[in-house]
């Protein structure tokens, strides 16, 4: 819910960003709860129009490939739906606890499809964990009186 | 964003959780698109189906009374509405004298004091500057963006 950068980009970035989630929620044939909610707020932030989140809503039912959706991360020029798209897949990926073996190496064969250090996926992946501390205090806060 | 206690929340209590929110957006007479984008990102995480959506989003338009959202909600609904409120109020940069009031009433109806509303303020800066550290990781920071936000919130 914070306030992203996301929102900025040109709206068929966008709906190349949230296709690449879209590849991810699938990527073990079953979206958790947790996934699917987190997979509706990206597309809330993203501002995506009600006939795009529906298109993107029908890939969890026919889900892309990878290489489809890397193709159409391309067209952003300096690469930022690219970027946050990865990110977020991170953040998708951890969404039920824990990243597989199998979430990991496709990260890593997105972070380098858009040209990025296979090391970026490890500092996101702290960056997340750092994420869960930070909820976790906010419910802490809430909790005290 | 990440995993949260709303998923424990029933479909009443996230209804009245994302009508807080719209109230807070419209509590200073303002709506600017970071605070759509928030309340369009709460309604996600708070898997409020579509065509309900839509009817939220109509009382966007609309001053809304806190006191009969508010009604028969949990206190645990409603203070996880005042955590995401104060996120709600920080988008545009800066919180309003009428934000501030609109938070203050709410923590009284969830027991809470200005005390713990100032730490609330503190974490959503916290945030803030989590979401920038992944911007700093990926080369994505905005000319200015951290300066901006120090000098606002």
């Amino acid at each position: 819910m914070l306030p992203d950068t996301l929102h900025t980009l040109p709206q068929n970035e966008r709906f190349a960003y949230a296709k690449l989630l879209a590849f991810i929620a699938k990527i073990d044939n079953d979206v958790t709860v947790d996934e699917m909610a987190m997979f509706e707020q990206r597309m809330g932030t993203a501002l995506l129009s009600p006939n795009q989140r529906a298109a993107i809503r029908d890939y969890l039912q026919n889900p892309p490939t990878l290489a489809e959706c890397l193709e159409d991360l391309k067209i952003s020029s300096d690469g930022k739906a690219g970027k946050l798209a990865l990110r977020d897949a991170i953040m998708m990926s951890a969404a039920d606890g824990t990243v597989d073996e199998d979430e990991f190496d496709v990260l890593l064969q997105i972070a380098s499809g858009l040209g990025m250090e296979d090391s970026v996926v490890d500092d996101l992946l702290d960056w997340v964990m750092d994420g869960y501390d930070w909820m976790d205090r906010g419910i802490k806060i809430l909790d005290a009186s | 964003m990440l995993p949260d206690a709303i998923d424990f929340l029933e479909n009443d209590d996230r209804e009245g959780y994302v009508r807080i929110l719209i109230a807070m957006a419209g509590a200073d007479g303002t709506l600017v698109r970071e605070e759509t984008a928030a309340i369009e990102a709460a309604m996600g995480r708070a898997l409020i189906p579509p065509g309900k959506r839509d009817m939220l989003r109509q009382e966007l338009k609309i001053k809304l009374d806190i006191e009969n959202i508010i009604e028969g909600m949990s206190d645990v609904a409603i203070r996880l509405a005042l955590r995401d409120a104060t996120i709600v109020g920080a988008c545009d940069g800066e919180f309003q004298e009428e934000e501030v009031q609109f938070l203050l009433n709410l923590a009284k109806y969830c027991d809470l004091e200005e005390k713990d509303l100032n730490r609330i303020f503190k974490w959503v800066d916290e945030g803030w500057t989590w979401l920038q550290e992944s911007r700093e990781w990926l080369n994505l920071i905005i000319e200015d963006e951290s300066e901006k936000y120090e000098d606002e919130l």
